[in-house]
């Protein structure tokens, strides 16, 4: 037994003069919810389609359960795959639907029949079998995409950003539903998506990637906390970014000169002179008496206020003229502060992030 | 607004009799007591059908066409079918060129392709008769079957396919589960519309028909020729409906709804 479900080991796909995916090593835990985030174009869904078999990786290997997946064609492959559209078989019904991929297995028509209601009370169709694709609801269809590539019982489900095409509400709902079916069949769900917020709520791990390689992995709060690169400080919510260079080293923490600004931040292993980024996000900056006695610490005038009921977004011209986002919370009843009036920000060093990596 | 619409229906109603009076005619005629071809009609009567289909040589022309268009819609459906498996789904050098040729028939005057399938029975030492006249018929199905069906594959969802394999199915699975019953409405559409192109064709099968063959439309010119009779209108009444009940039958097949079940 292996410890990873899926292991991807320096693959890389061109297509034609296109690096598609460059060079990309990692591994998928049993069990996981393992997200691939990414704007769109960054090789994410080929990654999904070299795992299920529809792309050959040019180069590098894929193993699945411990089995290198060379050779393999997607039908013969332990992966099923909830397509973008679905991809619903608008010829059959729900139930032929479901049943499809058990009949391709061989088995007993009364075993796939209990398969197939097993799998409609798994998703809370119980009464649906027998409707026809075309008479069921947006929500309703997601539901039976699952369950279709489910009842194989595969090692892994992968799903291509099959939210997509809901409206918000029914998105938020089918979240949990996934979650809640991920939790009760335990198998490794692999989850591709542009949606940070959706990576963030559903995932054990995230993978971020960005013109065709991976920026980082590691969990939602890891991915939050400590970006390792520019892309991903800014690509998962909102960062502050200064770009600058190390102006001088004190032990553990550092002074970076960034907009004619001095930042102070913890960091190991930088020397004096190199090219970094400090990030800082929004809701770690505070502003007025609170950041009074602040390393960092910078004068600077409100130009908008984005006034949002639990809090409230400033945008902060600096008097170096650095324009800095501040989420503060509105734990005083009271009006927020008004564009124009002159305030003072700053924050703790170690709430700064030094990044060394990926830089613009 | 309201007199432009009252405007517009009347003209399309022009339109359409220009476009069906001449058929409206026979078809009262059809049913005209009279042995000439008169109007005001002066009695009704049914007795020119029972004449028409007590003329064994009608029948026997009605049959020899039936026959004819059943084995050219089929070959015509299964070859233009494939053809157009390969136009929509393959990239290949010369596709325009290939798309253009199965198009071909309607756009080069029957006269000279009947010309040209003539010369070619002389250069391969083949026979005028059944066998070259099929030969035609298949030609001239070609075009409908090609242009029905890859209409249907162009707005097939591939991941369709794919999803099938994905579930365990291999290539040929896949095309008898998923492919093929997707695009049975089209095939079916393109059978029928070739059904009746052979079934109508006059003039090829004039001209590679020799004397053996005798269809339905062939034997109907002879008949004008020879001695007028209602026999002619009765019949040819008879293949207006069959044909406008394939047409329209086509028609519901390859506007199928399904095709947007998803």
């Amino acid at each position: 037994m292996t410890e990873h479900d899926v292991e991807l080991t320096r693959v890389t796909k061109t297509f034609a003069e296109v690096v598609a995916v460059d060079d990309v090593s990692f591994g998928i835990r049993k069990g996981e919810f393992f997200s691939l985030l990414g704007p769109s174009g960054c090789g994410k869904t080929t990654i999904m389609r070299m795992i299920s078999g529809f792309e050959t990786p040019t180069k590098g290997t894929i193993t699945i359960a411990g089995e290198d997946m060379r050779n393999r064609p997607p039908f013969r492959r332990p992966t099923n795959l909830v397509f973008q559209h679905l991809a619903l078989f608008p010829h059959m019904t729900v139930e032929q639907n479901i049943a499809f991929g058990l009949e391709m297995q061989g088995g007993s028509k009364a075993e796939i029949a209990r398969s197939v209601g097993q799998m409609l009370d798994l998703i809370q169709l119980p009464e649906y079998g027998k409707r026809r694709i075309g008479q069921l609801s947006g929500g309703q269809k997601q539901r039976v995409a699952i369950a279709r590539a489910l009842v194989r019982q595969p090692t892994v489900l992968l799903l291509d950003e099959p939210l997509g095409a809901l409206d918000l509400k029914l998105r938020e709902q089918m979240q949990l539903e996934l979650k809640r079916i991920q939790r009760e069949v335990g198998t490794t769900f692999v989850y591709v998506t542009h949606d940070q917020k959706e990576a963030i709520t559903m995932s054990n791990s995230i993978a971020v990637m960005n013109a065709g390689v991976i920026e980082q992995i590691g969990d939602a709060n890891e991915i939050y906390e400590n970006p390792r690169t520019a892309f991903v400080a800014h690509f998962i919510g909102e960062t502050n970014l200064f770009e600058g260079k190390v102006d001088a080293m004190d032990g553990g923490e550092i002074t970076v000169g960034a907009d004619a600004l001095a930042i102070r931040v913890p960091g190991n292993g930088v020397s004096t002179g190199q090219k970094v980024s400090v990030s800082v996000r929004p809701e770690k900056v505070v502003l007025g008496e609170a950041a009074r006695e602040l390393p960092n610490r910078y004068d600077g005038k409100v130009e908008d206020v984005i006034y949002q009921g639990s809090s409230t977004s400033y945008q902060i011209r600096l008097d170096g003229g650095r324009l800095v986002t501040v989420m503060e919370q509105n734990v005083e009843r009271g009006e927020p502060r008004h564009a124009g009036a002159s305030v003072t920000i700053g924050w703790r060093p170690d709430k700064g992030v030094l990044i060394t990596e990926g830089l613009r | 607004m309201r007199i432009g619409r009252y405007l517009l229906r009347g003209w399309a109603l022009l339109a359409y009799l220009f476009l069906f009076s001449p058929i409206l005619m026979v078809v009262l005629m059809s049913f005209s007591k009279s042995k000439y071809s008169v109007f005001p009609i002066r009695g009704w009567t049914t007795d020119w059908y029972g004449r028409a289909f007590g003329d064994q040589k009608i029948i026997d022309a009605l049959q020899t066409s039936v026959g004819i268009a059943v084995v050219s819609s089929i070959l015509a459906t299964f070859i233009g079918t494939l053809g157009a498996m390969a136009l929509v789904r393959h990239q290949f050098k010369l596709r325009e060129l290939a798309r253009a040729y199965f198009l071909s028939p309607l756009i080069i005057p029957e006269i000279i392709t009947g010309i040209a399938l003539l010369s070619m029975a002389t250069l391969l030492n083949l026979q005028s008769g059944i066998v070259l006249v099929v030969i035609g018929h298949v030609l001239f199905g070609l075009p409908f079957v090609v242009t029905v069906v890859s209409a249907r594959l162009y707005g097939f969802d591939r991941s369709l396919e794919e999803a099938a394999m994905d579930l365990g199915a291999d290539e040929v699975t896949t095309f008898r589960r998923i492919t093929l019953p997707m695009m049975t409405p089209a095939i079916l559409g393109g059978l029928l519309l070739s059904f009746t192109v052979s079934f109508d064709n006059f003039l090829i099968t004039y001209l590679l028909a020799g004397s053996e063959v005798m269809t339905i439309p062939v034997h109907i010119y002879s008949m004008i020729r020879f001695e007028f009779t209602p026999k002619i209108h009765a019949i040819s009444t008879v293949i207006v409906v069959v044909s406008l009940t394939l047409i329209l039958l086509s028609q519901t097949q390859t506007g199928d709804k399904r095709a947007a079940a998803h």
